[in-house]
């Protein structure tokens, strides 16, 4: 099986001939990369309605969502993303894209870090802190058959108007008109 | 004499100029024939030295005794390279018997090139040096025997006879076989570059040295290669000098050192590190025959 | 149900015997799909369970977890999985400790392979096991007494601060093949004892890449993002672990998982089989110093890594696998890619084993070198390509099938010399074999979903599976927990391997300890995940300097 003649690892000539040379001078010409690349995201910030689907099945944290004040802001930061492509699978509104960027490497941590921010909604009612964005209420009032103003309501809000829908039923309640 | 000093002269600062170049086509070549890009340039060993040459100097275990060493290496290459003959015989021996003079002269590069980095004292160069060593023993024996012969078979114990005499053609050409192989082995080459093995012994004998002393002992190594194949181009050329005359005599050397030198680049590219219990075994086989041959047919007169 | 289940005829059989031979020491024999038979035993019967189980019914030892499961059971557990290759099944011998003292008997005696899972069982479970000598392991000198990272009431993410390690004076002359060695890929360090040339002894002391992936798996990470920890477990297999772990939850989920994703997922792994072989065709190549080798079959195989991210976005973390299917499709035009780049890479590597075996100093250094005889591959337990290359047919595509390889035939190259030459011929056929096999699967490549609708995944389900990495065999062990694995196991194949190393090194020229290492191809990331254990536990010889090299002086230490 093994030609031991001393002539035949000349061969190696005729396979480099054939061969020619493979490799490419990056960076001074473009990287060999393919159509199915995944590089880092793009997340659209007019279409990010900020409900953390992505930051919940982001396997290394890369997107967290953080709550600054009434904002809630989405931080995507490339220094942790692994360039999975999850969020772009789950995001329900198609705002994450995946690009083919990856020489990303800079010398300022910020450049690596992007935001997207959001506003907190607040119940119409009482003022109270939601969990919700607005952009979210606005994402369910168009697709469920529920109002505007009921969505907008706290926690707390909605089991008072539960209760004394309740009350007011059987007649425990009786409501004030405005004069 | 006037002329054969100044071509000598010039002759001596092409080859110390260009045996960085030619360790950089070589470079290249290997390149094309792993199908690759490799450096960018063929002066890409001299940038080498030259950026070794800007780092700082650390001293290995052995203190100053190294860089003392690898100076003397250097030093005695250059004198080696000032004494060789350059396709005719070299004046500046003053009439001793050079062939003599410079099989020692390349026993002691060897030497110095084996203490230098055993006085560095670290447990892979000490391997190093023990297989280089070991196959040198070997190596230098039949580069002795074959220097020795030729002086034999010339009658005389200085390149001067080879570039008079006549010598028995078939005999003459089985001991520039073996000279030629010797050469290659001596000068560290694959399959027989056992003291440097990278993969086994993280650079073995090299393994200590680094900034300008690394810088100095590769280019003394590069140049230690143009001495080795310069002695076998000149084995082809001397007996041309008659006819030749000085100038294209250094012209045929030249070509013939280059030429042989990417030969030998293209045969370590092809083959694989040999084994240090393999190597001498492989080499005998390859030397004895020989030996064996070149002495009968020298005796006979053939 | 991913794997292939073992006849229940066949199981029939074994549970009778075992019945018949254990019936009085066992306290429950017992069948459970997905995982194999499960045999509970008191921890004082070890012993004679695993005679029974190693010796008479020779089963190869396959992993071995520990694990805490006080918060459930108020014991601790272990779990000794053994498999019998012939029909595909496995013996879970499962024995519980009690929580305060958790003890038990050694089997490494019984069966050699054990010694580093008992270790592992000590260092990180701090589960003593008797009669044998015990020491550190994985975790680092300087690590603290007491502190057992694998129990549940420690967290994942503390730092205790070192402790300083007693230092002992190292004095001698040995040959240091790491941490940082230019033969290895990655940090490990073997020291080799030599005389003269020869190597008389060798010690490994890994570990330093352990990263805690198992603690990390059962701590912060939910199911479906395990996968993508579990693909970066190693740098060239990761996603065989991947595989594996997705296809021990299924086993314990009972999740039917669509054809069409087994058989993509067995594409992928074929492909990076090619990769990993190939890769280890031009390390090789190297370590002998044929440089030439090493470019061109790394050329070839850049074709396999440029098929790799057509197929899944990315060239080596594929990130396309979930519990359940896998996240891409392929489609027409990517199959006829596929078919032409694999044509491809066929006739080159035919060429260029053609060119490199035709290399004399090849050929010799390789043949004879680090021979690991049948009788001790058998007594460790090898796996993958060490084990075909001593004479033994494991190969689990064929003895415990999975994936899509119930549908295709193919050959497993056995050898049995046992040298290196013999282990770098089984990956070449391999490699070919591969080729064949990718082949079948796009032939029969079914129509349907990726994906399995609603998954759901109950509570304490066991589960095993195993998968045929390039490297041999790769074993993971779930139970599942709420939301995220309660215990994760991982063995990789080197794991299983490293041990034997001390058979094949001893004795041999030291120019062949780089080959001999790597021609286990060895991928210490995998093993490094879990706790090293230390090879050599015999006396040690050192032999001065001076007879090394007849000279006066000391040798250094680096």
């Amino acid at each position: 099986m093994y030609d031991m003649s001393l002539l035949k690892p000349l061969k190696l000539i005729r396979i480099a001939r054939r061969a020619g040379v493979v490799t490419v001078r990056y960076p001074y010409q473009p990287p060999l990369i393919t159509d199915e690349f995944r590089g880092r995201i793009v997340i659209d910030a007019k279409k990010c309605i900020g409900c953390g689907a992505c930051v919940n099945v982001c396997p290394s944290n890369a997107l967290t969502l953080i709550d600054d004040g009434d904002k809630r802001i989405l931080n995507y930061f490339i220094g942790r993303c692994i360039y999975c492509g999850r969020c772009a699978d789950v995001c329900p509104v198609n705002a994450i894209t995946i690009s083919k960027e990856f020489e990303l490497a800079t010398d300022k941590i910020e450049n690596l870090n992007s935001r997207v921010v959001h506003q907190k909604s607040t119940c119409c009612s009482c003022g109270e802190e939601r969990v919700a964005t607005e952009k979210m209420i606005s994402y369910v009032v168009s697709r469920v058959p529920v109002s505007e103003a009921y969505a907008h309501m706290g926690s707390n809000c909605r089991k008072r108007r539960f209760v004394e829908g309740l009350m007011l039923g059987r007649g425990m309640l009786h409501v004030e008109t405005e004069k | 004499m006037l002329l054969q000093v100044s071509l000598i002269v010039i002759s001596f600062i092409i080859i110390v100029l260009l045996a960085p170049v030619l360790d950089g086509i070589e470079r290249k070549i290997k390149a094309k024939l792993h199908s690759r890009v490799g450096p960018p340039t063929i002066l890409q060993s001299w940038y080498d030295i030259l950026k070794l040459f800007s780092k700082e100097l650390v001293l290995p275990e052995g203190g100053y005794l190294v860089p003392i060493l690898v100076g003397l290496l250097y030093t005695l290459v250059l004198v080696t390279l000032v004494l060789m003959p350059y396709g005719f015989p070299n004046p500046l021996t003053l009439g001793l018997p050079d062939i003599i003079l410079l099989l020692v002269l390349i026993i002691a590069l060897q030497l110095l090139w084996s203490a230098s980095s055993l006085v560095s004292g670290n447990p892979y160069a000490t391997v190093g040096v023990f297989r280089e060593v070991g196959l040198g023993l070997v190596n230098e024996f039949f580069l002795a025997l074959g220097l020795i012969a030729v002086a034999l078979v010339t009658g005389s114990l200085g390149f001067v006879g080879l570039a008079h005499m006549a010598p028995p053609r078939l005999a003459y050409a089985l001991i520039l076989l073996s000279l030629a192989i010797a050469c290659y082995v001596a000068s560290g080459r694959i399959p027989y570059d056992i003291g440097e093995a990278e993969p086994e012994l993280a650079s073995g004998v090299l393994i200590e040295f680094s900034g300008p002393i690394l810088g100095l002992a590769l280019y003394a190594h590069y140049l230690k290669r143009a001495i080795l194949y310069g002695l076998v181009a000149n084995l082809i050329v001397l007996p041309l000098y008659p006819v030749l005359g000085p100038v294209f005599s250094v012209i045929a050397f030249l070509a013939a050192m280059i030429v042989l030198w990417i030969i030998f680049a293209i045969i370590s590219i092809v083959l694989a590190r040999s084994r240090i219990d393999l190597a001498p075994r492989g080499l005998l086989k390859i030397y004895l025959p020989l030996a064996i041959a070149y002495s009968i047919l020298g005796y006979i007169g053939v | 149900m991913v794997d292939v289940e073992p006849r229940l005829e066949d199981v029939e059989k074994i549970r009778k015997e075992l019945e018949v031979k254990l019936g009085n020491i066992a306290r429950r024999i017992e069948y459970v799909s997905g995982a194999g038979l499960i045999v509970e035993v008191p921890k004082d019967s070890i012993r004679d369970t695993v005679k029974v189980v190693h010796d008479e019914l020779d089963a190869y030892l396959r992993v071995i977890a520990g694990v805490d499961e006080r918060p459930i059971k108020g014991v601790f557990s272990s779990y000794y999985v053994f498999g019998l290759d012939n029909i595909g099944l496995n013996i879970i011998i499962t024995t519980y400790m009690d929580s305060e003292n958790p003890s038990i008997s050694t089997i490494a005696d019984i069966a050699p392979s054990a010694d580093w899972y008992e270790l592992e069982m000590y260092d990180l479970l701090g589960i003593r096991v008797e009669n044998r000598q015990l020491y550190r392991f994985v975790l680092p000198e300087d690590w603290p007494e007491g502190l057992y990272p694998l129990r549940k009431d420690v967290a994942h993410n503390i730092r205790p601060p070192p402790t300083p390690a007693e230092k002992g004076v190292i004095t001698g002359p040995r040959i240091p093949v790491g941490p940082y060695h230019p033969a290895l890929h990655e940090p490990e360090y073997f020291e080799l004892y030599v005389e003269g040339e020869r190597v008389v002894d060798v010690r490994y002391n890994g570990f330093h890449v352990h990263r805690g992936i198992e603690k990390l798996g059962e701590s912060r990470f939910t199911y479906q993002q395990v996968p993508f920890l579990a693909e970066r477990i190693c740098g060239i297999c990761g996603f065989v672990h991947s595989v594996c772990y997705t296809q021990a939850v299924e086993n314990a989920a009972k999740i039917e998982v669509p054809e069409r994703a087994e058989f993509i997922r067995s594409i992928i792994l074929e492909v990076e089989r090619l990769h990993s072989h190939l890769l280890w065709v031009g390390v090789a190549c190297h370590l002998l110093g044929y440089d030439a080798g090493f470019m061109h079959a790394w050329r070839i195989r850049e074709k396999t890594m440029v098929l790799a991210e057509l197929l899944t976005g990315s060239r080596k973390t594929y990130g396309i696998n979930l519990i359940g299917g896998v996240r891409k499709d392929i489609n027409r035009d990517k199959i006829d890619t596929v078919l032409k780049t694999i044509k491809w890479v066929e006739d080159e590597f035919r060429k260029l084993v053609e060119v490199i075996t035709s290399v004399p100093q090849v050929v010799k250094r390789a043949s004879g070198t680090g021979i690991l005889p049948r009788h001790e591959a058998r007594r460790y337990s090898v796996v993958g390509p060490v084990a075909r290359a001593s004479g033994l047919n494991r190969d689990v595509r064929k003895d415990y099938p999975y994936a899509a390889y119930k549908y295709v035939s193919f050959k497993v190259p056995v050898y049995t010399e046992g040298d290196n030459l013999a282990r770098l011929l089984v990956r070449v056929d391999e490699i070919f074999e591969s080729i064949n096999i990718i082949r079948q699967l796009l032939d029969q490549l079914p129509s349907g979903s990726i994906m399995a609708e609603d998954i759901e995944i109950p509570e304490g389900k066991i589960g095993v599976s195993s998968v045929e990495a390039p490297r041999g065999e790769d074993i993971h062990l779930v139970i599942t927990g709420k939301g995220r694995p309660y215990r994760w196991r991982v063995r990789a194949p080197t794991y299983q391997n490293i041990p034997a190393l001390k058979v094949m090194l001893k004795d041999a020229p030291l120019a062949d300890a780089p080959l001999t290492i790597a021609s286990i191809d060895p991928c210490f990331s995998c093993t490094d995940r879990v706790i090293v254990v230390d090879v050599s536990t015999r006396k040690r010889k050192i032999i001065s300097l001076r007879k090394l090299v007849k000279l006066e002086g000391n040798g250094c230490m680096i």
